[in-house]
């Protein structure tokens, strides 16, 4: 104890001490191996041991995370502006690029989503394709990655006609001098989940940009992770989506395929990887339903980094059930 | 009843490949790419910000804090010689910037109590009960009071027993990466956080069940 702290010594402190030590994951295995042959020995330390876990247990929790969450974007808005600013007055970016609001490459790798992210569901893009000069007036037609099929006879139905909602963009063919315009509609499609055009659009909705609609339509898809398409695009939202909530319900999602190998090394990812501590706690859990040695390893890597009780302590029951030892060497 | 203490074992974790990685962005962003700059905040801003709000007691100095770090590296990349892993040099530069804002707060003697409440949806032992089988935290502690006795109690903390406390326990960071980042000796960081937890643990203490 230093000579300058007010706090005395209690009973057990230094018992309470190793505890935590091992709680946190910073004693040798050696020492590790000690606390627990104490802690399965004398009921007297084992009480010890679990109060101490609860105390820090109740300390715990990504509790922040919403908070966190809410804060980010405005922080990154001005963080631009700084870094924008820096660069004006560094002479390195002109006035009017930063009255624009700074740094063009700068902002968008900050702010951008990937391009599997753009929205894809509500909004279709019709290609009315360098149209006039031949006679026959206009004619529109899908472009190749329309979800809409022409075909009748579906299950699912269409509400009416596609409502125009606007021109994204108008191009001039200098050449032949046509016009192409690329319009926006709004459909509205009513089937069942088994349908697989509504499947396709929902696995279209999951890439959505609102995450409510990427929510609902992970649950609407509940029940269909057994077929490969979906599952892998679940995983995919479970693994990279931005959003914990959508995450955590892609999790649950694939819950009932959670001994899949797809599915039980994207939990593995998921445990390595999350930033938010539900979504390792259920990790683990799903995982420790099915332990096998193919987890030792990173396991043993996940003991060296984790820092939630629970899940270390998961992580360490699953070790000693397989016969694996608790660290790397 | 004494543990004896047993020799450390070496251990190591290969991760080579991601100090690679790391590094190739670094040395991108010291070229001068704005884009490999950004990747860089993306991945290290979320857990920057997460450590401001543990250690200040305002959302606002937070955000300052924030901006005032990446701002700071912004500036001093080009002077980044790899002495130590890239973010530990930005969670330096984070804690050091906290400190100076508690610094600040406390010449004004604006320092006091957390300002933060529940209202920001911070309820962190109810996500923790919900999230975690067998915590069980409102049981230990009750609900309602608990956010804001937590908050009060690390109010109670040094400054440097706060940021020690914030990075072992919240950030999940090493008692020796933790000593290189507050420049401190790892034993030193250890005390340090046993002071810290002794001190929680006396000040939650009436409200544990």
């Amino acid at each position: 104890m230093s000579a300058d702290d007010p706090i005395a010594p209690v009973d057990g402190e230094v018992l309470r001490q190793r505890i935590r030590l091992y709680l946190y994951g910073e004693l040798s295995l050696a020492e590790r191996q000690e606390v627990e042959r104490f802690r399965d020995t004398d009921p007297a330390f084992r009480a010890l041991f679990d109060e101490e876990r609860a105390f820090l247990l109740g300390l715990s929790g990504d509790d922040i995370g919403a908070e966190v969450d809410a804060l980010l974007g405005g922080c990154r808005e001005g963080l631009i502006l700084a870094v924008a600013d820096e660069e004006f007055l560094r002479g390195r970016l002109s006035l009017t690029d930063r009255i624009r609001g700074g740094l063009r490459a700068f902002l968008a790798a900050l702010e951008a989503r990937p391009l599997a992210w753009q929205p894809a569901l509500a909004v279709l893009l019709l290609v009315a394709g360098f149209l006039a000069g031949r006679g026959s007036g206009p004619e529109i037609r899908r472009s190749p990655g329309s979800l809409l099929p022409d075909g009748p006879g579906l299950p699912a139905s269409f509400d009416g006609g596609p409502d125009l909602t606007g021109i994204e963009t108008v191009r001039l063919d200098p050449a032949g001098g046509n016009v192409q315009i690329v319009l926006e509609e709004r459909r509205v499609v009513t089937g069942p989940s088994s349908d697989p055009l509504i499947r396709g659009i929902l696995l279209e909705g999951l890439h959505e940009s609102h995450a409510g609609a990427r929510l609902s339509s992970l649950d609407a898809l509940r029940g269909f992770a057994f077929e490969a398409d979906v599952r892998r695009t679940m995983l995919r939202s479970m693994l990279e989506d931005d959003n914990p909530g959508v995450r955590l319900k892609a999790l649950d999602a694939v819950r009932e395929q959670a001994d899949h190998p797809e599915v039980r090394e994207a939990l593995v990812r998921t445990l390595r990887k999350d930033p938010v501590e539900g979504m390792r706690v259920h990790a683990i859990q799903l995982l420790s339903r099915n332990p096998s040695r193919d987890l030792a390893g990173a396991l043993q890597e996940l003991v060296e980094l984790e820092r939630n009780p629970f899940v270390l302590q998961e992580s360490e029951r699953i070790l000693d059930a397989l016969g694996a030892s608790m660290e790397r060497f | 009843m004494a543990i004896a203490r047993a020799e450390s074992l070496p251990v190591t974790v290969s991760r080579s490949r991601y100090d690679s990685a790391e590094r190739r962005l670094v040395e991108a962003a010291q070229r001068g790419d704005q884009g490999a700059f950004a990747e860089l905040v993306r991945l290290y801003d979320r857990s920057v910000l997460r450590i401001a709000l543990r250690i200040l007691p305002s959302r606002e100095d937070a955000q300052d804090a924030y901006q005032e770090a990446f701002l700071k590296v912004y500036r001093k990349l080009g002077t980044f010689r790899y002495q130590c892993r890239f973010h530990t040099w930005l969670y330096r530069i984070t804690t050091n910037t906290c400190l100076d804002h508690l610094r600040r707060r406390k010449a004004r003697r604006e320092f006091g109590v957390f300002e933060r409440d529940e209202q920001a949806g911070r309820s962190p032992l109810q996500l923790a009960a919900d999230s975690r089988p067998g915590s069980s935290p409102a049981q230990m502690l009750g609900s309602g009071e608990i956010t804001r006795r937590i908050w009060a109690a690390m109010d109670k903390l040094s400054a440097r027993e706060r940021i020690v406390f914030v990075l072992r326990h919240y950030e999940g960071m090493r008692l020796r990466r933790i000593g290189e980042t507050c420049g401190m000796s790892e034993d030193s960081a250890k005390q340090c956080l046993f002071r810290a937890t002794r001190k929680l643990r006396r000040e939650l203490q009436d409200v544990r069940g």
